[in-house]
């Protein structure tokens, strides 16, 4: 088996680009409900969240240079954003939704990136948004014992996203 | 003049020198072995058997660590350390790590290799056994399981974390992945149990003064930082010895050193 290259090759480019947007519209997300309030008592936790996505925009932008888009994904935040200036729960149940679907697209993104930086880079987010939804789970309200499979199971029902939807 | 007794001064001591290894070739030469080691005799050197990192080696050590999971939360449901909510969760994680030690085995076997069936050897003679040793002894089992499980899960998701990247074969990072995230949950959901007032820690990331946390990071955190990390995983446990103080055992992603290589089912 042939050893993969280290840099991204110009179809991951396109791939992590795609992957930035995303990560910026979760940023952007997360900024709308600090500041609208909506983490109630984990405020501080959601705001911390937004940073976390706008860190992983800027190491995918590190790795990709002028290749990396810099703007969010509209269709996503629009999506999303009513729910995320909703109350804690509203906030938290889309939260744990949206994690769920960025997990997911990350992971269908390792399947075809050829670059060896890019999966470690895309590895190690995920296990941070892996980590981001059981989070979302416990502001939810939701039992680590009754509703478990909130904490620890990626739905079949969550779809990637990708550039061509 | 100068010039010529320094000549003549070097002259001497290159020539004293000359005797002197002179002497000790022959010390050390040719002659019959009296079987007493002495400098100039050697045992033939043991050859390195050859070790590639290969796909077949990192899903191999996968399984050896999914095994040492399963290790220790049969050994606590054994000794009973864990009871109601926490036990309902510790069984579900170990169900979990049996299907992902059958799912890293399976990969193994279609990618050619032999699966390994044992816990790895290494990190159970210096993690695991030590930690269980030291739980026997604590003031509150249970506390330091929980504690032990939080580290384990957070070194599985750093595990494959590192792996991901250096598997070959592009169709194996899926579900590597596919299983480290679990494990992240895993100890994000322990953490969102053992620290409930403060689900995703400040430390590190750039955020509102008024968001960040005062003092030193804490021990448990749903979401520690922002990326996953490689750094060891320290945990402590046991009883507090006669300085006040606990162990901490650092644990650290299996590598070099830990591998569960194709040769090790040779001896």
């Amino acid at each position: 088996m042939t050893t993969p290259p280290r840099r991204p090759s110009a179809a991951d480019s396109a791939l992590l680009g795609f992957a930035q947007e995303a990560e910026l519209a979760a940023r952007d997300l997360y900024r709308a409900a600090a500041t609208a309030g909506s983490g109630g008592d984990e405020t501080a936790s959601i705001a911390t969240l937004a940073a976390h996505h706008d860190a992983a925009s800027q190491a995918i932008s590190s790795l990709i240079g002028r290749d990396a888009p810099q703007s969010r994904l509209n269709s996503i935040f629009d999506a999303f954003e009513s729910r995320f200036t909703g109350d804690t729960s509203d906030l938290a149940l889309a939260a744990h939704e949206l994690e769920n679907t960025m997990v997911a697209t990350h992971l269908s993104l390792l399947e075809t990136l050829d670059g060896t930086d890019g999966v470690a880079l895309v590895s190690s987010v995920v296990i941070a948004e892996a980590r981001h939804v059981a989070a979302m789970a416990a502001l939810a309200g939701l039992s680590p014992v009754a509703d478990i499979e909130a904490y620890l199971d990626l739905p079949s029902s969550i779809t990637p996203l990708s550039p061509e939807n | 003049m100068d010039m010529q007794n320094l000549s003549r001064r070097r002259f001497l001591l290159a020539g004293g020198a000359s005797i002197s290894l002179g002497a000790l070739l022959a010390a050390c030469g040719g002659g019959e072995s009296s079987g007493v080691a002495r400098i100039g005799l050697t045992p033939d050197p043991t050859e390195l058997p050859d070790a590639p990192i290969t796909d077949i080696t990192l899903l191999r050590t996968a399984t050896s660590l999914e095994n040492n999971a399963i290790f220790v939360y049969e050994a606590a449901a054994g000794a009973g350390y864990l009871t109601g909510d926490a036990a309902k969760i510790a069984a579900r994680f170990l169900a979990d790590h049996r299907d992902h030690a059958t799912a890293t085995a399976t990969l193994t076997e279609a990618a050619g290799g032999r699966a390994f069936t044992d816990p790895n050897p290494r990190l159970q003679s210096i993690y695991v056994e030590p930690a269980l040793s030291l739980i026997a002894e604590a003031a509150d089992p249970a506390a330091d399981v929980l504690a032990l499980a939080y580290a384990l899960e957070t070194l599985a998701g750093a595990t494959y974390q590192m792996y991901t990247s250096l598997l070959t074969d592009k169709d194996l990072r899926r579900a590597a992945m596919g299983i480290g995230e679990q494990e992240a949950r895993h100890a994000a959901t322990l953490g969102s149990v053992l620290n409930p007032a403060r689900l995703v820690s400040s430390h590190g990331s750039s955020v509102a003064a008024e968001f960040r946390e005062d003092g030193e990071p804490l021990r448990f955190y749903a979401v520690p930082s922002a990326f996953g990390t490689q750094a060891p995983v320290p945990v402590t446990l046991g009883p507090v010895d006669e300085a006040g103080g606990r162990t901490t055992v650092n644990l650290e992603t299996p590598y070099l050193n830990s591998m569960a290589y194709e040769y090790l089912d040779e001896d």
